[in-house]
């Protein structure tokens, strides 16, 4: 993987004439024999390991031995997950395949020190995906890495070692949900969380997977910041619904919550039903529970004087209780006094 | 033509009684909805389940009951067909009824006010304000005709939710269509509409509608009325006491 070292690095470089060469030559016939020995050990994972990286990189404690005088923090982890590579879509190659230039000795390190491993990763794709690459450079993403290194690169969004078989077209509810959460959202965070209250994305999550993901609308590899009213945003949204015009498009994806940045007569329609479901429910369920407690009163033949008529059957049941405790029989015979004339006592 | 008696006691009943009343099990019943009442009520109800269970796992979709309904209805597509098959019945339903209702007003000239009618009226506005003194104790029950203030407005929200839900459902169903009368943002705002309202319309259905017509305690645990057309003579004379006064008064049945 790539690495950090600055100058400590050139102690390993081949080629250096040493004076002491034959304890180094047995030295590395050693290790040589060591990795061999190892290599008998290391189980079913390893088993396309054909380069024996995994000897050191499969051990998820291993760190960067030598870290740069600049790094802060914890170590650098080189650690590779063999069992998420495998389920990769890369499974089958070697990783010198995609870590190219890097020195077979122990440590390995990268021959050009001067290069970003940023840079070297991107070349690293660009030898089998030309046509990702060539898309890429024409995108916001590559214009902000090339300006100042901030914009992503192909493993800011696809990973590295974990990246899924997928095939375009068929991607699946679940594969176009991650994508977006885990990749995209990482980055645009507000834009996702705005998306995820708009019908697309709930229909994603539900598993329905013709509703449109991040790059369904924006692309990949070329993204597309996509504006109300413009030919490509309508280009977009005909990819699935053939009909659409240019007022289509003024339908608004990334909404907030409570609507903060929309058009004014969103808010207005928001907080005018927001209000009217909160009045006529609040106002529904009190006619009720009003009328509840009439009838339970009625039922329980409580009748209370001033505020503790709305809640004298609670007191009635608590003297209930009361009497059965100390066992003495139901007599409320000084309430009947209180009862209004009601028709409904008769229908009880 | 008809038997002028009442098929409980056979004794004669006056002209225009006709099939006012009927006798199951040794009750007098009135017929207080007709079979077309009766179906369209039936139609609306359970179209409204169907929208009600196949709706709200989408507006709620990142909740844990939410997956477990899609999965019920076989995922978001068939959700979706159910939803829109059930809402094209509602409206139909809907529809069809605009039309009873101009056929009575327009043709059979059906008085808009008074003690028969679905529309508000100002004894509507003392009933209320009666029935709210009676939960406190300070009056009698009100005598209710015909349609009680609350079935009232149970029947007009009808109105309310199919205007407001059924056009902004339509122009979500239809985006394109509705992009090409109207600027996008109100796909926007026809979303918010959709589920709010939709909100509104369950609580409502769940939390006073089935109190009022099913759970008060005159009519607890159910009311089957709206399902068989028929009242209990005994129940129509406690609970709508001015309708049945007027019933008797009418000769369309035997005093008790």
């Amino acid at each position: 993987m790539q690495s950090n070292t600055g100058e400590k690095m050139n102690r390993t470089g081949v080629g250096t004439p040493r004076p002491r060469r034959r304890i180094a030559r047995v030295a590395a016939s050693a290790s040589f024999l060591a990795v061999l020995m190892l290599g008998l050990f290391v189980g079913v994972a390893s088993a396309q390991d054909v380069e024996g990286c995994l000897i050191c990189h499969g051990d998820p404690n291993f760190t960067d031995p030598t870290p740069a005088e600049d790094q802060q923090g914890a170590d650098l982890s080189l650690y590779v997950d063999s069992e998420q590579f495998l389920n990769s879509v890369h499974n089958g190659l070697k990783c010198s395949d995609c870590h190219e230039g890097f020195l077979l000795t122990i440590p390995n390190h990268q021959l050009d020190m001067d290069k970003d491993f940023r840079q070297v990763a991107i070349e690293a794709c660009e030898g089998c995906h030309q046509e990702a690459f060539q898309k890429y450079q024409t995108s916001d993403h590559a214009q902000r890495f090339y300006e100042d290194q901030a914009g992503p690169i192909c493993i800011s969004c696809h990973g590295s070692h974990a990246i899924r078989r997928v095939n375009l077209g068929e991607e699946s509810a679940d594969f176009k949900m991650s994508m977006a959460r885990d990749s995209c959202g990482q980055c645009h965070v507000n834009k996702f969380e705005q998306a995820s209250h708009e019908f697309h994305f709930k229909a994603l999550s539900l598993g329905y997977e013709r509703a449109a993901t991040c790059f369904d609308c924006h692309g990949f590899h070329d993204n597309l910041a996509l504006t109300s009213g413009e030919p490509e945003t309508v280009e977009a949204c005909r990819q699935c619904h053939p009909g659409a015009n240019k007022g289509f498009t003024y339908f608004q994806m990334h909404l907030e919550e409570g609507f903060q940045n929309a058009w004014w007569g969103v808010r207005v329609v928001y907080y005018f039903f927001s209000t009217l479901l909160v009045v006529v429910l609040v106002t529904g369920i009190a006619y009720t529970t009003v009328h509840f407690q009439k009838e339970t009163r009625t039922i329980l033949g409580v009748f209370g004087r001033g505020a503790g008529r709305l809640f004298g059957f609670i007191r009635h049941l608590e003297e209930e209780s009361v009497r059965e405790r100390e066992g003495r029989p139901n007599g409320p015979e000084d309430q009947s006094k209180d009862e209004p004339e009601d028709d409904d006592r008769g229908m009880l | 033509m008809a038997e002028a008696t009442y098929p409980a006691t056979g004794e004669e009943r006056p002209e225009g009684a006709a099939v006012a009343e009927t006798n199951v099990e040794g009750r007098d019943y009135y017929v207080r909805f007709s079979p077309y009442h009766r179906l369209s009520h039936f139609v609306m109800m359970t179209t409204f389940i169907g929208c009600a269970l196949t709706g709200p796992p989408l507006k709620y979709s990142y909740d844990f009951w939410a997956q477990a309904m899609m999965g019920f209805w076989g995922g978001v597509e068939n959700a979706g067909l159910i939803h829109r098959v059930m809402a094209g019945f509602m409206v139909a339903d809907f529809v069809i009824h605009v039309l009873y209702l101009g056929y009575h007003i327009g043709v059979k000239k059906a008085k808009i006010f008074g003690p028969d009618s679905i529309f508000f009226w100002k004894k509507d506005l003392t009933d209320a304000l009666g029935m709210v003194k009676w939960f406190f104790d300070r009056g009698p029950r009100p005598r209710f005709e015909r349609f009680t203030f609350w079935e009232k407005f149970d029947y007009w929200a009808v109105f309310w939710g199919i205007a407001m839900i059924g056009t902004s459902g339509f122009a979500l169903w239809f985006p394109t269509v509705t992009s090409t009368l109207v600027s996008g943002i109100f796909l926007n705002v026809a979303r918010i509409i959709h589920g709010d309202e939709a909100i509104l319309a369950i609580g409502w259905i769940l939390f006073v509608h089935l109190y009022n017509s099913h759970l008060r305690m005159n009519v607890f645990p159910m009311d089957p009325v709206i399902f068989t057309g028929r009242m209990p003579i005994e129940h129509v004379k406690h609970d709508k006491a001015a309708w049945y006064d007027r019933l008797v008064r009418e000769g369309k049945i035997k005093p008790e």
